[in-house]
């Protein structure tokens, strides 16, 4: 975090340097089922970060001794594809993926009903395509869609979002100029119908009316971010329905 | 939650966290569970919601329901390892019996299951290797709820549905409970036969490689 000189995030005229406004997220794309060969499938777009999830199982897995008595174990691994950033990355797993994986894998693991199928593992991985900021936060909302394909009993859709600070202004779905240069940034996710918050990060400083603010842009983003999952899911009924 | 904003709305898409009936007025059907802080019954799964008014039932018939072997179910699998006193195998999926023999569907994952010598027929087993061999596919009945599962074959209508023959690789065909007659070079082998293994009825198709049809 710390602004690099000559860059100008907040322009004359009260817009981010993309010409959005303070509270205003890029335009969001949903599919489910992309993938043929997983049991649900989701992909996730916003503005330029694409990133897609797949859904396997509930089954049994290679190692025995992950199970749990009680419940599904749910596994997670976040990956981001060499060619999905300016300087290819390393296709090995990073400290970084890991550290996302485990952070990903808690903010779904109290929406899923996970004693609906004891001693099995449920298996989602993440691929993101193309990072322009705001990874994490869309590769929850893509495999709360992916799990929901899957048919995976849960209590609720979740869906995230980051909300920055960029030159005093807060932003909401910061990309990755922004997230760089910014003074804060602030991933949230949560399960709007049962008002439920099942990730909350900050990195970088704000002041406590500062949060609550950046909280309840966060949630209202998240709020759409939700009703376009529900959209998502249901025109695949209708495809179905078609077939 | 007033009870006087909901809506019933039968038949109608939902998706996993709407909100289908207050607690007082319908209990928790399949795809459905009890939300006790704010006294509602929500849709777990994706799919279409149904009331049933005389039961007082709500629940949601999903999309998609992901496949695991329960008690009761038959299912069919792959033996994949005969030791003196079990049979191991990779279980595919679901078959119902009733009405008439039909593939359900393959399931969610890998799963596998154990027959016991006890339980392979309804009589004593000297050698295990009389009744089942590596590569046989099995029709047989899930005994317990969770991993790792416990098959029986005793029941007639179980046992070995497709196996091929040990020394040329043709398709076995049922003579009887216990034996098979290559339809290639006419060898006689030992198996625990399916009642149903001759049944024209279930064909089935398994994505992965393995195409079984028992016709
Ligand atoms: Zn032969």
């Amino acid at each position: 975090m710390g602004k690099q000189p000559g860059v100008k995030l907040i322009r004359e005229d009260g817009l981010r340097h993309d010409g959005r406004k303070p509270d205003e997220m890029r335009p969001i794309k949903m599919d489910v089922g992309v993938l043929n060969n997983s049991d649900g499938s989701a992909l996730v777009e916003f503005g330029r970060t694409r990133v897609v999830a797949a859904v396997y199982g509930p089954k049994e897995p290679i190692q025995r001794f992950v199970l749990l008595p009680d419940r599904a174990v749910l596994r997670v691994r976040y990956h981001m594809a060499p060619f999905s950033t300016t300087d290819r990355k390393s296709p090995a797993p990073s400290r970084r993926e890991v550290e996302l994986s485990k952070v990903i894998r808690e903010a779904l693991e109290s929406i899923v009903l996970t004693e609906k199928f004891p001693r099995t593992s449920i298996d989602i991985f993440i691929e993101v395509l193309q990072a322009d900021g705001g990874t994490r936060t869309a590769a929850i909302t893509a495999a709360s869609l992916a799990l929901a394909d899957a048919g995976i009993p849960m209590k609720a859709l979740v869906g995230g979002v980051a909300v920055g600070k960029v030159e005093g202004i807060l932003v909401l779905d910061v990309d990755e100029l922004e997230d760089g240069n910014g003074e804060a940034d602030m991933p949230v996710a949560a399960a709007p119908d049962i008002g439920e918050i099942t990730l909350f990060q900050l990195n970088g400083v704000l002041s406590r009316e500062e949060l609550e603010q950046a909280l309840e842009m966060a949630l209202k983003g998240i709020e759409k971010i939700v009703e376009l999952e529900k959209d998502a899911l249901k025109r695949k009924y209708e495809r179905i329905e078609v077939e | 939650m007033s009870s006087s904003s909901l809506k019933k709305q039968e038949n109608k898409e939902v998706t996993p966290g709407d909100i289908l009936a207050i607690i007082e007025e319908y209990d928790a059907g399949e795809g459905t569970y009890v939300d006790l802080e704010n006294g509602v019954v929500r849709a777990a799964v994706a799919g279409i919601v149904y009331y049933d008014d005389k039961a007082k039932i709500v629940y949601v018939k999903p999309k998609k329901d992901p496949l695991v072997p329960r008690a009761g179910s038959s299912v069919i699998g792959v033996v994949t390892q005969v030791k003196h006193d079990v049979v191991i195998l990779d279980l595919v999926g679901e078959v119902d019996l009733h009405p008439v023999p039909r593939f359900k569907g393959e399931f969610s994952g890998r799963f596998s299951g154990a027959i016991n010598v006890a339980n392979i027929a309804d009589e004593y087993v000297k050698d295990i290797f009389d009744y089942y061999k590596l590569g046989d596919i099995v029709l047989a009945r899930v005994l317990n709820n969770s991993n790792p599962y416990h098959l029986t074959t005793v029941p007639p209508q179980y046992g070995v549905i497709y196996a091929t023959c040990s020394k040329c690789g043709g398709l076995l065909h049922p003579i009887n409970n216990r034996s098979m007659k290559c339809t290639r070079c006419g060898r006689i082998e030992k198996r625990k036969v399916s009642a149903l293994a001759s049944s024209k009825i279930l064909s089935i198709k398994i994505k992965k490689g393995l195409v079984v049809s028992l016709s």
